[in-house]
């Protein structure tokens, strides 16, 4: 596909099953411009792979290695008019980028974002079930296909990454809030459709996303933070939407 | 009936031939008022009726109902605005040159218009309402009918079957241009063309029963639609599931088809020539048996789609029954038998009788 970079954080590569992980998500990026955002550590394990000139690197000198902060990092450097974010451990379907060209070309309304229809399985691959299907469901939303605020409003089961983004008008939007900890993407959904953007989900499986993995980025922060503080987090995403830029909130124990 | 002269024979006799030759007579089509109901056997006869107002005939639209609804809502303005009348309140004044048509399920209608001086045709689009609604004792030739418009050969073999002295024709039912394929990428929504509810129940819960994953799978009941939004329907759904054991034609199926989504159809219990190919189902057709069959069928062909996995055969396949039954193909069978096998025909009877009476074969009173 033309016009579009992967992003893709990386952390603490050089660990467990995580550098093959990582190859095989590379792989499934089907020769489209990559970028790679980690650690010096972890860019110099990247560089080792060879993994091709249209992988490029930045490294993170900051000291926050939250997702987050990497993806807002390489939205700083790439140019093309589309992006997305790939999960070191996830990968993008065969079929996925195909679709999102021809949806692209065949929507006539200006449509934000793309999301794929996420197929999620277990670290033995087995299929667990899909995320962003909802959207499909006759009754969810207001218009069948797309995301609605209110739609948002009571369902977490969305996947964000993998989808393709239209990037000056995620820019615009004031891109992720870093100090948002684990419902940045939720905000950010929140607020681009605040704002009136129409976010789409391409009714063909795009992406596939393991869950479980103890490895993962999700599994390693859940695992240090307790249920009540995951849903005030949450809440606060359903309360800063409507600011454009990042508060710089804290975890505040009631 | 009392005997003419010569004269007064010929004077009437010629009057009908001018009026045939000049286009001066009226071709009568009897129609039922669904009340805004949307019916292919409807729209087939209105599609005669406006096809032949477009090329320079008389023609009326005949009911018996005073609150009287047409067509307006699901066929459109030019199919509404031929002129109507009402059988029981208007005057209508019925010639010899004139044409009255009359559907297969008005029994009755052909009984209480025996006596009329005009030209009678059937139209057959599905022989099981002449088993239904004609009474044993009558028969077509007994009711003074000779022509049958049919729309299929097997239509027409039943009819023969039945009444073999009957001289039938074939105008297929068309497929409107309305119903074509879009370059738009589809939905993943699920149509329905069923003909009763409880035939939606039977697919729709048993898929999301015993496929739970698919929950968020949405159906489409298309019943009721009018031809352009239905068009538009077929249009955008990656998946269309027609189901309709008691079909005429099927020709709702054929509208899926050209409309491009991926078409999983119940067979029929009866089979339409079209449908069948070399002594075997068309296989341009996903079929499946029975109606519990299709929600085993249904999720294995969603999962496919969804990952892109359905072979462009498939597709290929379904384009192959686009070339048939095209309203250009309708149209040049319409004037072949309206216009050359019915009307012409009429008017070279004629003709043939002037000959008879001027050679006294046929018996006038003495001048």
């Amino acid at each position: 596909m033309k016009n579009i970079t992967i992003i893709v954080p990386v952390f603490k590569l050089g660990e467990g099953e995580r550098k093959n992980l990582f190859v095989k998500a590379i792989e499934s990026t089907q020769g489209n411009n990559v970028v790679v955002v980690g650690s010096a550590e972890d860019i110099e394990v990247v560089n080792e792979l060879n993994l091709g000139k249209n992988v490029k690197t930045i490294v993170n000198t900051t000291n926050n290695r939250d997702y987050q902060k990497q993806v807002n990092l390489a939205l700083e450097e790439i140019k093309t008019e589309f992006f997305s974010v790939l999960e070191y451990d996830d990968v993008y379907t065969p079929i996925w980028f195909n679709n999102v060209e021809r949806y692209i070309s065949s929507e006539s309304d200006n449509i934000f974002a793309y999301l794929p229809l996420t197929e999620i399985v277990d670290v033995n691959f087995g299929p667990i079930g899909y995320a962003n299907e909802a959207v499909w469901a006759s009754s969810f939303s207001e218009e069948i296909g797309y995301y609605d605020s209110q739609s948002l409003e009571d369902y977490l089961n969305f996947n964000v990454s993998g989808g393709v983004f239209r990037r000056e008008e995620f820019l615009q939007l004031g891109g992720l809030k870093e100090s948002m900890k684990i419902s940045f993407w939720y905000e950010f959904l929140l607020r681009a459709l605040y704002k009136g953007k129409r976010i789409y989900v391409i009714p063909k499986v795009g992406y596939i996303h393991t869950v479980g993995r103890e490895e993962s980025l999700t599994k390693m922060t859940m695992n240090n933070m307790e249920e009540k503080e995951a849903n005030w987090w949450i809440d606060l995403a359903k309360k800063e939407y409507f600011f454009p830029h990042d508060r710089n909130k804290t975890y505040q124990e009631e | 009936m009392a005997e003419m002269t010569k004269k007064e024979m010929l004077r009437i006799v010629d009057e009908n031939i001018s009026r045939l030759e000049n286009k001066d007579y009226t071709l009568y089509f009897f129609v039922l008022d669904t009340k805004g109901n949307p019916s292919s056997s409807l729209e087939y006869i209105y599609k005669t009726a406006l096809t032949l107002s477009k090329r320079g005939h008389n023609v009326v639209m005949l009911h018996q109902e005073k609150d009287f609804v047409g067509v307006a809502d699901w066929l459109g303005e030019d199919y509404a605005n031929l002129k109507h009348s009402n059988v029981e309140t208007d005057n209508i004044e019925i010639s010899a040159s004139d044409f009255l048509f009359i559907p297969e399920i008005f029994a009755n209608v052909m009984l209480q218009t025996k006596n009329l001086p005009c030209k009678r045709v059937v139209i057959v689009q599905n022989y099981g309402n002449i088993t239904e609604f004609m009474p044993v004792s009558q028969t077509l030739e007994s009711l003074g009918i000779i022509d049958v418009v049919a729309t299929s050969k097997k239509q027409e073999e039943k009819i023969k079957e039945y009444f073999p002295n009957i001289r039938t024709h074939i105008v297929s039912p068309a497929v409107d241009n309305v119903f074509r394929d879009s370059t738009n990428e589809r939905k993943l929504i699920i149509n329905l063309l069923v003909k009763e509810q409880s035939d939606a129940n039977r697919i729709v819960k048993p898929f999301y029963w015993k496929n739970p994953l698919y929950r968020w799978v949405s159906f489409r009941d298309l019943r009721g639609l009018p031809k352009e939004v239905l068009a538009e329907a077929l249009r955008e759904s990656a998946i269309t599931i027609w189901a309709d054991d008691k079909t005429d034609f099927g020709i709702s199926l054929l509208e899926a088809l050209r409309c491009g989504g991926l078409v999983l159809a119940k067979i029929p219990e009866n089979l339409e020539d079209w449908m069948i190919k070399n002594d075997e189902l068309t296989d341009s057709i996903l079929w499946f048996n029975g109606i519990d069959d299709a929600s085993n069928m249904i999720s294995s062909v969603v999962r496919s789609w969804t990952m892109d996995a359905v072979p462009d055969e498939v597709y290929q396949k379904q384009k192959e029954l686009n070339d048939i039954f095209t309203e250009d193909i309708q149209e040049k069978e319409i004037i072949e038998v309206y216009e050359k096998n019915i009307i012409n025909k009429r008017l070279s009877d004629f003709k043939e009788t002037k000959v008879d009476i001027e050679n006294n074969v046929l018996k006038t009173k003495e001048e």
